[in-house]
């Protein structure tokens, strides 16, 4: 286990580099520059775009900056922003905080709804509960973020700010500060829209294959004996057949926090939080290469160690899974 | 030891998980005060910078000019005033000029503002290793160029400071009639000691950005969508105390998120979504909607066979005749962008309205130009490209000006550029044929849009349509030189009348204008000609 571990680790580091290094040839590939951008409506006279180019060194040739790129990043500085000068260590610094919380609140509520709509759904098989929850599964799938935030500030904030129903006004800024990992006064309510839009999209899905994964196990032999042994129905519900049916879904499951990613791109943009992803989309626009460069490392990175810990929990989740470090070839 | 369930373990790692990345929740009734108290600016997009020698936003630069005052500044009637500086006279024909400053103004941190304080400013702001996008506008001053492309030392000769006698001379590199109102550009700001040599980074700090305008930075600032700028108001302002307690600028990268952040409460003001103006307007009242000192047009590339040159200009007077300027205003803007009826928008100093070819449409006048440049032999064309930059709207005016083309049967068709930051660049080239473009005033003055949009030595530079002429250039240069302000006036006059009705070069559609939408509460609420929501004057019930 251990020495496959230290294997995988390796591979992700050769994956980081891989497409760092793709994603920095790109940019110097694809039509446009950043001075270009940065300029805008108004053209920019010949020695000021020379000191901005100089600044950023831009002047340089490409392998140089590109070497520079990599001995600023094994010191820890991944640069600064073309666009405002901010020092992408600090955009990352701030970006990755209000992100992880806005994934980890997101990625909780994904799992208690999935598993109260899969779970409804497989045990009132057939019921109006569970068509209520085939209708939501294929239903919620098909809405954009954009649209379902933007619906979810009017449900959730305007119409009870006009109707003087506080209470149900859950359309507020993000928390400002955290302190020591807890969310001052009223500011929580901040963070319930956007983690609930987050939610949604692959809830649905991991819902219905809970219910698919459930009813599958359901129709297993040994689920037959428990219940002739005279267990309670709750026992073999929730020990035998959720605990084998929860394989493919957490696979799926580990999955969905990799494409939660980009739904939480589009929810911060939605809702202009200073996440990672508002700041990926809108730099990538304008080409600022070190904050996306600097991003994409954390990302590609997260990716890794997610699609790690999956398969190592496979062991941890069903002993009869074992890993074996030869079979990674 | 007993051991845990896998539900129960799930339960215990994830609220684990939870405390360390999130935390947990506590009681809402833990009372803590408001982020902000008065919220007055949505802003569609990131600030680049709130340092008045950096920024090149207007978001950026209405920030800026509440925590800088400058020598000079323009009111929300267009009117020049003195901020700093009490008086200001030219001593020979607009090639020097001298400031007198107001005596016991102060900056933030209690530091007197003087002459010299300017200096210091602009010897940063234009320093070449600074790289401020904004730099350029300190080439009016004797030997700054030089100095600003890091060819040369800071010209001392050319800005002068007198603190004993509270006196700043400047020498311009040519005559510079207008030299009190380019003054009032953020850019020429004055800084205290402790800014003298600060980074572009000095911003982010809340306590180092330290300005003499009637706010000051509460805390650092997040310079990003989810961000915010909190200004207090400065103790040591040496004018009116602003009318709020504090000003909260909560940065929104989404127009639609902005609006529904105000209409849910969370803020005083916001921004319109496009297409809602009428219906926003209505419901929240036009207070905060103000014309301000810009002007959207479509150019014609001069070297293009089809539409360019003086023998092609009947069919570029058919073009201008056709668009229905006041369709493109109620259509697309609701009104809130008003025709255009020259170049030059209305409040700008020596305006005069109808320079353009035509104030309405004229579909006659269209239909007999048309013909008179078909009779020259010319063979009606492949659909002209109207080229614009992708992504902004634009298709919408560009669809409407081919239909109205279409009435006198000129063929049209869009040309959308991508938006990745080169359509202007490539228009610059000469890559287009009918160019959008547009313009909003730096300062209010005529040669900021006549001399950057049209003036030969403007090629490769803003004049996008590559125009040349002889005539025109001769009107600005004479301009430029004079001393004389109302003689100068009359021949920027003359030199837009040249561009846009004899060789009608670009025909100008709407002005350009904001709109906000307001809370109840807003009862006053000040934007200048230039855009920029004078903070310090908001009233709040």
């Amino acid at each position: 286990m251990f020495t496959y571990t230290i294997k995988r680790l390796l591979q992700s580091l050769i994956v980081v580099w891989a497409a760092v290094t793709l994603m920095f040839a790109l940019f110097f590939v694809i039509p446009g520059d950043p001075i270009s951008l940065k300029s805008g409506e108004k053209s920019l006279p010949p020695e000021i775009l020379a000191n901005i180019t100089a600044k950023y060194g831009l002047d340089q040739p490409t392998y140089v900056q590109y070497f520079r790129f990599w001995s600023h990043l094994f010191r820890g500085d991944l640069g600064y922003s073309y666009k405002n000068d901010k020092s992408v260590n600090t955009i990352l610094h701030d970006g990755l905080s209000t992100s992880a919380r806005l994934l980890f609140w997101g990625a909780l509520l994904q799992l208690i709804i999935a598993l109260t709509v899969g779970l409804t759904s497989a045990i009132k098989r057939g019921s109006l509960g569970d068509r209520i929850g085939t209708v939501f599964s294929v239903g919620i799938q098909g809405i954009p973020v954009f649209v379902s935030g933007l619906l979810a500030q009017y449900l959730f904030g305007v119409l009870p700010f006009q109707l003087h129903w506080d209470w149900l006004n859950f359309f507020k800024p993000w928390p400002q500060s955290w302190h020591a990992g807890i969310i001052p006064g009223d500011s929580w309510k901040g963070v319930v829209l956007p983690a609930l839009v987050v939610a949604v999209v692959d809830a649905a899905f991991i819902a219905r294959m809970l219910r698919s994964s459930l009813l599958e196990v359901l129709r297993a032999d040994y689920i037959r004996t428990a219940f002739a042994k005279g267990l309670s129905a709750r026992r073999v519900w929730f020990h035998h057949a959720l605990r084998n049916a929860m394989i493919p879904v957490i696979t799926v499951y580990g999955t969905s926090l990799i494409a939660i990613f980009g739904v939480a791109v589009q929810t911060e943009k939605v809702f202009s939080l200073p996440g990672m992803g508002s700041t990926i989309a809108d730099s990538a626009l304008s080409q600022d290469s070190p904050v996306v460069l600097g991003l994409a490392i954390v990302v590609i990175a997260f990716g890794a160690i997610v699609n790690l810990i999956v398969d190592l929990s496979y062991a941890l989740i069903d002993p009869r899974i074992k890993i074996d470090s030869k079979a990674v070839h | 030891m007993k051991v845990l369930s896998l539900g129960k373990r799930s339960i215990a790692v994830l609220a684990a998980v939870g405390l360390a990345v999130g935390g947990t929740v506590v009681s809402a009734h833990a009372a803590t005060a408001p982020a902000f108290i008065d919220c007055q600016l949505f802003a569609a997009g990131e600030p680049d910078h709130i340092d008045p020698a950096l920024t090149s936003t207007l978001v950026g630069a209405n920030v800026a000019t509440m925590l800088f005052d400058g020598l000079t500044d323009t009111d929300a009637s267009g009117n020049l005033y003195g901020e700093v500086a009490s008086k200001w006279k030219t001593t020979d024909g607009s090639k020097t000029w001298v400031f007198t400053l107001k005596k016991g103004l102060k900056f933030s941190n209690g530091e007197s503002v003087l002459p010299s304080s300017f200096v210091n400013g602009w010897k940063r702001s234009m320093d070449s290793k600074l790289a401020s996008e904004v730099a350029y506008h300190g080439d009016f001053i004797l030997g700054m160029n030089t100095y600003s492309s890091g060819k040369g030392a800071f010209p001392s000769s050319s800005v002068v400071a007198d603190d004993a006698k509270m006196t700043l001379t400047v020498k311009m590199e040519n005559p510079t009639s207008d030299w009190p109102s380019i003054v009032g550009h953020s850019v020429f700001s004055p800084i205290p000691t402790t800014m003298v040599g600060a980074t572009d980074k000095v911003e982010e700090d809340g306590t180092k950005l330290v300005g003499n305008g009637p706010f000051m930075l509460a805390s650092a600032i997040t310079k990003r969508a989810g961000g915010e700028v909190v200004l207090v108001p400065n103790p040591n302002y040496g004018g009116k105390t602003p009318t709020i307690s504090k000003m909260t600028a909560k940065i929104f990268s989404d127009t639609n998120a902005a609006y529904n952040a105000f209409a849910s409460g969370q803020c005083d003001s916001g921004p319109i979504p496009a297409g809602r103006y009428t219906e926003l307007l209505t419901k929240w009242g036009t207070k905060g909607v103000k014309s301000t000192l810009g002007t959207d047009y479509w150019g014609f590339n001069w070297e293009d066979p089809i539409v360019g040159g003086a023998k092609n200009k009947y069919l570029r007077s058919a073009i201008s005749k056709a668009i229905d300027r006041q369709q493109i205003s109620d259509v697309i803007y609701q009104g809130v962008r008003k025709p255009a009826t020259g170049l030059l928008p209305p409040g700008l100093p020596g305006y005069v309205s109808g320079q353009g070819l035509t104030n309405t449409r004229d579909l006659a006048g269209a239909k007999a130009d048309y013909k008179r440049w078909l009779d020259l032999g010319n063979k009606t064309p492949a659909p002209i490209r109207l080229s614009y930059n992708d992504g902004a709207g634009w298709d919408k005016v560009g669809s409407i000006i081919i239909a109205n083309l279409k009435d006198v049967g000129i063929p049209a068709k869009l040309d959308p550029f991508a938006a990745d930051g080169t359509y202007f660049s490539k228009m610059r080239k000469g890559q287009g044929q009918m160019i959008r473009a547009g313009w909003f005033a730096d300062y209010a003055i005529a040669d900021n849009f006549l001399y950057p949009l049209l003036h030969s030595k403007s090629i490769d530079g803003d004049n996008l349509e590559r125009y040349n002429s002889k005539t025109f250039d001769a009107l600005i240069d004479s301009a430029r030189s004079s001393t004389n302000k109302s003689f100068a006036q009359s021949q920027y006059r003359r030199a837009e009348i040249q561009a846009l009705r004899n060789d009608v070069v670009i025909t100008q559609t709407v002005n350009r204008g904001i709109a906000t939408v307001l809370s109840p509460s807003i009862t006053t609420f000040p934007i200048s000609p230039l855009g920029m929501v004078v903070y310090d004057q908001i009233v709040k019930n």
